[in-house]
């Protein structure tokens, strides 16, 4: 049943897969004037968010806004789809700020297929590719299931949850990709013959019910905030502060739906060990949410709206694979959704995803020269961490094709070189999500300085045209000229000052006093010192929030700073690709295993790896020495 | 971290008669300047060695040279001073200690090493000595290992170390799930627990002046006029012991120390001229003399003080009140031939040192009674050495000094509102707490926030 295969064409990057990682990949590279071909297993699957209805979330917004600011489209796409808008965490300080916006799923994918489709250098192809292998002229050959056959540079892999998919729930186990769609059956063997290692990964997803079939009538609401904020650059602030948003609500589990789970709970495929495959701690699904948890009287679910022209409600935090039967049960025991109609059901997948040990921080394979991997098949979980080294590997893909040099984004540059270099050197044993706890200098890390921190690398690589540059330089100028104004303007002691200042119970000035040592003083900020401040330039408001963030928090942010240019030095001592860490003397065995299977491009990387020691790195810095 | 500057004493410890603290990074020389003295005064020039004073807190703790070599003509290639002092493992230490409190942080194993390969400094014969260095410091640690005090140590730091956790594992759990029903820690139960922990390690910290004069010993010394009884007490207090001579030597002063037992800590007692006795005045007062200084050089932790109790307080009496007084050293003071009538008049004794003790050679309960104020000088009765967390190296003090500074951080950051730095101070106290290299908790946390906290959608 194998095709007659053809050549189809050439291209500079071949992208497989049409999900969160695949679009950004794509457009990235074809925007950086790359001929690219994206490949997806159903055009009206491009963009799909098979599990929620959101984009963004604690440390996720970070990704959103870094990807934005490397030229991305994440964050545009939902901004256009927004439903509700809530910036997290506002009493914890900016470090860990974070947004969230739900999204109007078919609106998302419709506006992602029409921003491909208009995008020159790319092609959207519909094809299931059964295969990639070197061809002669030192690229990459994919060859779709009718025997078509692309010749590229380049190749990145984004197969999400397909690879040799199956859906569980309850005793029903069939191969099927999310939301029912084909899987990818014979992709993983030919990357297998390629040298590349898989594992198995499993995910869920919850129940959809109709809307109509709620009681809505004592159910928490949960309103988004007003004003909104949007993510992306792009995005007209004030006619997305005017847009109509959406509630969500909230339900809980309670005694009843435990017993229920309880009693059934041998029908769970997870407990059976129908499922053998390790799913992901922070997304659990119900039954191990009250299995593990058996002293916690209720869990807290959310009911999210599927978008603003379908009945759909999405139940946040009742994923599961238990048989239809009995999450129906589950359903109904709850306050609020007595009635409810399901209108999908909630099923487990289990798929195949890479060691993503095996890639370079630049995403692109080890051992295959010009392959790329990003997404879930990297081993990852989420829409945003898809899409995040989606990005990367299109530009490092379309650099490839140019010829120029890979571009690698380091932990102190960004929650996503935090991400990747967590990847491809701890590897990971679950899906991977990205957690604030996991970005050590996320003081520097901001979601409001992801623009400053990011431009250069967007603007090396082409994504960030003429105009955007130079308006994103004229605000950074307005905030570095604001913070220097805070610190060389003087107020005198005047009546009006101590007035104010004893209005927010802050302690009253006898001599003159600079600006930014007021605005540091916890209880006061910006806005709140705007009545003595005469000489406050017409500025927009974006200009003095970061540049209160930048003076409140100075100090901390220098010690960072510091930090992070002696973490610069280590990740500057580059080691040879040739050497062979299981020669050199003095090297613990279990290092010497590790350095070689990492092969990390620096000492810095090596010097977190999980099993290599201080006295691992010494012993490796005086053999370095000796050559 | 390379941005800071580190300190260690790069000779064998307690060995040879030269002990060389190396001292390397951008506050090398502002550091030398608070510790050293030169006595040709003047600032450091660049590979000349200097003689003057090494300083702790302001006094002379020892004489030696420092010499200064500037960036990038330096074994790391940063600013680096050596300074060398007389070697023993006291004055060394106190010199280490004095460098670290003027702004060094201790260098870890290989750290030297490690920056002079980063700035393109290591050459290879210096690669072996390092080589040499990394075996020695395994063997140092396993000895400490296998004692039980250890044990109690680490798990008395496993401890805090999993309170911080858990601590922060929580404050994440809340940031990186904010939807979930969970309740948030209050900033009163944050500011508790931050205390709590505080305490715990200041405690441990101060439980150093105990494990110090436990394990290394506290050097004494007699000081008393002619024929007041110091050469019987030297002789009753150590008793047996006297056979046994420690000999510290290299420090070119021919200190001759005698361990002896004070209760549970170790008493290293000085022999010197000021000690025996000597018939002829003068000798004596050049005894006065030595002891003044070996006080101010910090070469001596605990004074006995003897007075004559069938005499009148003389002048030489009133001397050694004063120098004592002034050496910031601790004293016991006794009254010796307290089986004799008494004539001394305690006042000026008791205004400087509180009520002496009476003793006589022949009452060995009395010597008994002296001994155990010494003990209760160095030892902290709440702490029980057989059952209690003991802290006896310096390097240890030091990471539960860094520790407090850690928390009173977090605390003010808690206090201002921005709980995103109290996370950040808490995440270092972890790292420091665990002794890891760079800032690997984070894959703890995580693991903490999944075992704890029932999150996700």
């Amino acid at each position: 049943m194998e095709a007659v295969s053809f050549h189809a064409g050439s291209t500079g990057t071949a992208v497989i897969g049409a999900g969160h990682a695949g679009i950004e990949a794509a457009l990235a590279s074809a925007r950086m004037g790359v001929d690219t071909v994206l490949f997806t297993m159903s055009l009206d699957a491009v963009g799909n968010m098979p599990c929620n209805p959101s984009v963004g979330g604690s440390g996720k917004g970070h990704l959103v806004c870094e990807i934005d600011a490397l030229g991305g489209e994440m964050g545009r796409a939902a901004d256009t789809v927004c439903l509700q808008s809530r910036l997290l965490n506002m009493g914890k300080g900016p470090a860990v700020h974070s947004l969230r916006e739900q999204s109007d799923r078919r609106t998302y994918q419709a506006y992602m297929k029409s921003v491909i489709e208009n995008t020159p250098n790319l092609r959207l192809i519909q094809a299931e590719i059964v295969s990639v292998e070197r061809n002669g002229s030192g690229g990459l050959t994919v060859t779709t299931r009718f025997g078509a056959q692309y010749d590229a540079v380049s190749a990145v892999v984004c197969s999400g949850t397909y690879l040799n998919a199956d859906i569980v729930v309850g005793d029903v186990m069939y191969r099927a990709g999310p939301d029912n769609l084909y899987p990818a059956d014979y992709l993983t063997d030919s990357l297998k013959k390629l040298g590349i290692e898989f594992m198995r990964f499993k995910t869920g997803t919850p129940p959809r019910i109709h809307a109509d079939s709620i009681d809505y009538s004592e159910l928490e609401v949960q309103k988004g905030d007003v004003p909104p904020r949007p993510f992306s650059y792009y995005t007209d602030r004030e006619a997305f502060a005017e847009r109509e948003m959406l509630p969500c609500y909230i339900v809980y589990t309670n005694e009843r739906t435990h017993e229920i789970i309880r009693n059934n709970i041998d029908r769970s495929p997870l407990y059976s060990g129908r499922i053998k495959s390790t799913g992901p701690r922070y997304c659990p699904s119900i039954e191990d949410k009250v299995m593990r948890f058996a002293d916690k009287k209720r869990h807290q679910l959310f009911l999210e709206p599927m978008g603003r022209d379908t009945k759909e409600v999405y139940v946040q935090g009742l994923s599961s694979s238990l048989p239809e039967d009995v999450q129906i049960q589950v359903l109904h025991s709850i306050k609020g959704l007595e009635n409810a109609r399901v209108m999908r059901t909630a099923y487990a997948i289990e798929y195949d995803c890479i060691d993503p040990t095996q890639l370079d921080a630049g995403l692109e394979f080890k051992v295959v020269p010009g392959l790329f991997g990003a997404g879930q098949f990297n081993g990852t979980s989420g829409y945003e961490e898809a899409a995040a080294q989606g990005i990367v590997a299109g530009i490092n893909a379309a650099l490839r094709v140019q010829g120029r040099e890979k571009m690698i984004l380091t932990r102190v540059s960004s929650y996503i070189g935090t991400l990747i270099d967590d990847l491809v050197t701890k590897g990971t044993n679950e899906p991977y999500r990205i957690m604030t706890s996991r970005c050590e200098y996320r003081l520097l890390l901001r979601q409001d300085n992801a623009d400053r921190r990011l431009i250069e690398y967007g603007r090396r690589a082409g994504l960030i045209d003429d105009e955007r540059y130079e308006n994103k330089h004229k605000l950074f100028a307005e905030i570095d000229g604001e913070i220097k104004r805070a610190n060389t303007t003087f107020l005198p002691p005047s009546d009006e000052l101590n007035a104010l200042l004893e209005s927010y119970s802050s302690a009253r000035v006898t001599t003159g006093v600079r600006l930014a040592d007021l605005i540091r003083r916890p209880e006061l900020n910006y806005a709140a010192l705007s009545p003595v401040d005469p000489t406050r330039p017409d500025l927009p408001d974006e200009v003095f929030e970061r540049a209160g963030i930048e003076i409140k928090y100075e100090g901390y942010i220098k010690r960072e700073e510091n930090e992070a240019r002696a973490f610069s030095k280590l990740e500057n001592k580059l080691l040879p690709e040739d050497i062979d860490y299981k020669s050199i003397k003095g090297l613990r065995l279990e290092a010497g295993i590790k350095l070689d299977k990492i092969r990390p491009k620096s000492l810095g990387q090596a010097s977190r790896i999980s099993g290599v020691s201080p006295a691992d790195i010494t012993v490796l810095i005086i053999y370095l020495n000796m050559q | 971290m390379l941005g800071d500057t580190i300190a260690a004493i790069s000779t064998p410890f307690g060995k040879g008669g030269i002990a060389v603290i190396r001292v390397s990074g951008c506050k090398a020389k502002e550091i030398c300047s608070k510790v050293f003295r030169p006595r040709s005064g003047g600032e450091p020039v660049h590979a000349r060695a200097l003689y003057g004073d090494i300083l702790a807190g302001g006094r002379v703790i020892d004489d030696g040279m420092c010499t200064f070599f500037e960036s990038p003509h330096s074994f790391t290639g940063e600013d680096t001073a050596e300074l060398s002092c007389h070697g023993g493992v006291v004055v060394t230490a106190m010199v280490l200690q004095s460098v670290i409190a003027a702004g060094a942080r201790q260098a870890q194993a290989g750290e030297f090493t490690r920056r002079a390969f980063l700035n393109g400094k290591l050459s290879l014969t210096e690669a072996e000595g390092v080589a040499e260095l990394l075996e020695a410091k395994t063997e140092t640690a396993a000895e400490l290992s296998s004692s039980s005090a250890r044990g109690r140590l680490s798990h008395e730091l496993g401890e805090i170390s999993a309170e911080i956790l858990a601590l922060t594992a929580s404050l994440f759990a809340y940031i990186d799930y904010p939807d979930e029903d969970m309740e948030d820690l209050s900033d009163e139960e944050l500011a508790r627990r931050i205390d709590a922990l505080s305490e715990r390690t200041r405690r441990l910290a101060d439980s150093y002046r105990t494990g110090k004069a436990i394990t290394e010993g506290v050097p004494a010394m007699i000081v008393g006029r002619p024929n007041v009884g110091k050469s019987s007490l030297f002789n009753s207090i150590l008793g047996e012991n006297k056979a046994i001579v420690t000999d510290i030597s290299g420090t070119t002063r021919d200190i001759i120390e005698y361990p002896a037992r004070a209760g549970r800590i170790l008493l290293r007692l000085c022999d010197t001229a000021g000690v025996r006795e000597t018939p002829a005045d003068e000798i004596e007062r050049r005894g006065i003399e030595l002891v003044r200084q070996r006080l101010q050089n910090g070469e001596v932790s605990l004074v006995f003080a003897l007075f004559d109790g069938s005499r009148e307080l003389s002048e030489d009496d009133r001397t050694i009140i004063r120098v004592l007084k002034a050496s910031g050293a601790e004293v016991v003071a006794a009254v010796t031939k307290s089986d004799l009538d008494r004539v001394l008049d305690l006042q000026e004794i008791e205004r400087a040192f509180g009520k002496p003790i009476f003793i006589s050679h022949k009452d060995s309960e009395s010597i008994g009674r002296l001994l155990a104020a010494a003990e209760r000088l160095f030892t902290d009765e709440k702490l029980n050495p057989s059952e209690d967390a003991f802290v006896t190296n310096a390097r240890q003090k030091g990471e539960l000094d860094r520790l407090s500074d850690l928390f009173s951080e977090a605390k003010t950051a808690l206090e201002s509102g921005q709980k995103d730095i109290m996370l950040i101070m808490l995440e270092k106290a972890l790292t420091v707490v665990e002794e890891t290299d760079g800032r690997g908790a984070d894959e703890r946390i995580v693991n903490e926030i999944f075992s704890h906290f029932c999150v996700g959608k």
